[in-house]
C-alpha cells in the first residue's frame, strides 16, 4: 500500500506559543533527510515561517479566496510531498470552518492525504478544553499535542497534558538562551548546521543544538515509523 | 415556472439550482428557455433545455401538449426578463390554469425578488394568477443583494394576497466560486465532481467546489423545506 501524503497543520489557541518554531523543526527535519515539503505560512503580518523558508513556504491569508485556493488546493495534492501549515492563530477559526464548508477531510481521505494536527499547547486552561474539542470535532484525524517548554516555560508540567500519550505529543526542551539566539539568526539551518556542522562554533554551542535537535527529530522519527506502519498491509 | 418582472435577479441562477436538485433526486426533468433566442439556460443544460418563445403558438403546444405524454415529469420553465406577466397570460389563455384546477397538472412558481419596492408590486399583479397555485417568493442573495430589510408588516400584507405562499432563501455563493461555475458552463454538480461539459476530468480548484458543494446542500434544504419532492409526486 502506498503511503499517505501527509498533511501537517500546526495551530495553538493564541500567539507565541511556539507554531512556528514546531513547523521550522519539522521543515528542517524532513530536508535533513533529503526530501523536501510545501509549507503555507497564514500569518499575513509577520510571515516567520514563509521567510526562513522562502523556496518552500508560501504566505497565504485565508481571508481571501485566493489565499484560501493557494492553501487548501495544493494541500489534496496526494504527491508524497509532505505540507507544513504554519497556522496563524487569528485565522484558526476561519481555517477550520472552511475545512468543514469544503469537507476538506473526507476529500484528504479520499485523495490518500493524512492530515495531522499538531496543536501546540500554552499552558493555559482554555488551550487544554480546545484541544479536547479538536479531538472530539475530528476524532478520525491524527491529532497531536506539541508542549514546547522553550516557548511556555513549565507547560510541560501541566497534568492535563500528560494524558496525551507519547505517540499523540511531542515535547519540545526549552533551550538555553545563548543556543536560541544563535538558531534563531537569520539564515540559520538547522538541517544544514546538522549536515555541515560550523567548524568556527563553539563545540559546547554545538553539542547543546545537536543534542535538543535530535531529541525532537527521533521523535518525528518514531511518528513517521508509526504512521507507516499503520498504514502497511500484514508484516507476518 | 421561475420567473421575475425584472432583469438580473438570479432567474437562471435558480433555474439552475432546480434542475441540479431533480437530477441529485433521480427525478427527470426538461427546461424550457424563454429568453429567446439566447438562452442563457441551455449553456449550462444543453442536453435537457429547449430555447422556446412562449408567445408564440407552436412553442406554447411544445411546452404544453407534451406535460401530459411526456415521460419526464418536471418541467422547468424559466421566462425571461420582464416576461412573467405575459408569461402567465398567455399560459391562461391557453387554459393551463382550468387543466390545473382539474388536477391535470400541478404548477409552482419561484418568483424571483428583484431589491426595490417595485418588487412587491409584482406581487400583488402576480397573485390573481396563482391564488390556487403553490406559489414561493425567492429571496436571491446569490449576487450580493442585501435588500431584505422590507418592514416585515408590509411584506405580510403582500403575502396575505396570495394562497400557500412561502418563500425560499438562496443563499450566498462566492463570487469567484460562481465566475468559475460560469466559465465551466456546467450544471453545478457536474463543476462539484471536477467533470467538464464533456464528462471529462477537469481541473476545478478544490475550495471553489467546496462552496459549490455546500451551497447546494443549502438550496436542498430550502427545497425539501418547502416539500418540493411531494409536488412532484403528486402528495400536495
Amino acid at each position: 500500500m502506498k503511503n499517505p501524503t501527509l498533511a501537517f497543520i500546526i495551530c495553538s489557541l493564541g500567539g507565541r506559543a511556539g507554531k512556528t518554531m514546531t513547523a521550522r523543526l519539522l521543515a528542517d527535519y524532513f530536508l535533513l533527510s533529503d526530501r523536501t515539503f510545501v509549507g503555507f505560512d497564514t500569518d499575513t503580518h509577520e510571515p516567520s515561517f514563509a521567510m526562513r523558508f522562502p523556496q518552500e513556504v508560501v504566505a497565504s491569508d485565508v481571508n481571501t479566496i485566493q489565499g484560501q485556493m493557494a492553501l487548501i488546493d495544493p494541500l489534496l495534492v496526494a504527491d508524497g510531498v509532505p505540507k507544513i501549515v504554519d497556522l496563524w492563530h487569528r485565522s484558526l477559526e476561519g481555517f477550520f470552518a472552511l475545512l468543514d464548508q469544503t469537507e476538506f477531510i473526507a476529500e484528504a481521505r479520499k485523495l490518500d492525504v493524512e492530515p495531522i494536527f499538531l496543536f501546540v499547547a500554552d499552558g493555559t486552561a482554555r488551550s487544554v478544553e480546545a484541544a479536547a474539542r479538536l479531538v472530539e470535532r475530528y476524532p478520525d484525524v491524527q491529532f497531536v499535542l506539541v508542549v514546547n517548554d522553550g516557548a511556555v516555560p513549565g507547560v510541560e508540567r501541566r497534568e492535563e497534558f500528560n494524558r496525551y500519550p507519547s505517540g499523540r505529543s511531542f515535547k519540545i526542551a526549552a533551550l538555553d538562551p545563548l543556543l536560541l539566539q544563535k538558531i534563531e539568526e537569520p539564515g540559520f539551518s538547522l538541517s544544514r548546521f546538522l549536515l555541515v556542522p560550523p567548524t568556527n562554533m563553539s563545540l559546547v554551542v554545538r553539542a547543546g543544538i545537536r543534542e535538543w535537535l535530535w531529541r525532537i527529530f527521533s521523535q518525528f522519527k518514531s511518528f513517521e515509523l508509526r504512521i507507516t506502519l499503520a498504514d502497511s498491509e500484514h508484516l507476518g | 415556472m421561475v420567473g421575475a418582472d425584472k432583469g438580473g435577479v438570479g432567474k437562471t441562477t435558480v433555474s439552475r439550482a432546480l434542475l441540479d436538485y431533480f437530477a441529485t433526486n433521480n427525478i427527470l426533468a426538461r427546461a424550457f428557455d424563454t429568453e429567446y433566442p439566447r438562452g442563457t439556460l441551455k449553456r449550462f443544460h444543453p442536453q435537457t433545455t429547449e430555447v422556446v418563445d412562449i408567445t408564440q403558438t407552436p412553442d406554447q403546444m411544445r411546452i404544453l401538449d407534451t406535460l401530459a405524454t411526456s415521460q419526464v415529469r418536471v418541467t422547468v420553465l424559466d421566462t425571461r426578463a420582464g416576461a412573467l406577466m405575459s408569461s402567465l397570460e398567455a399560459l391562461r389563455d391557453v387554459g393551463f390554469f382550468d387543466a390545473m384546477k382539474a388536477g391535470e397538472v400541478n404548477f409552482v412558481l419561484f418568483h424571483i425578488l428583484g431589491p426595490s419596492l417595485a418588487s412587491l408590486d409584482e406581487i400583488a399583479e402576480t397573485a390573481p394568477f396563482v391564488t390556487d397555485a403553490n406559489y414561493f417568493l425567492v429571496k436571491n442573495y446569490i449576487n450580493d443583494s442585501t435588500f431584505f430589510d422590507w418592514d416585515p408588516a408590509t411584506l405580510q400584507s403582500y403575502f396575505g394576497k396570495v394562497k400557500s405562499a412561502g418563500d425560499v432563501t438562496i443563499s450566498k455563493l462566492n463570487a469567484m466560486a460562481y465566475e468559475q461555475v460560469d466559465l465551466a458552463g456546467t450544471p453545478w454538480s457536474t463543476f462539484v465532481a471536477n467533470k467538464t461539459a464533456g464528462g471529462e476530468p477537469a481541473q476545478h480548484s478544490f475550495t471553489l467546489r467546496g462552496y459549490v458543494r455546500t451551497w447546494q446542500s443549502k438550496n436542498a434544504e430550502e427545497f425539501n423545506r418547502i416539500r418540493l419532492l411531494d409536488f412532484v409526486n403528486g402528495r400536495i
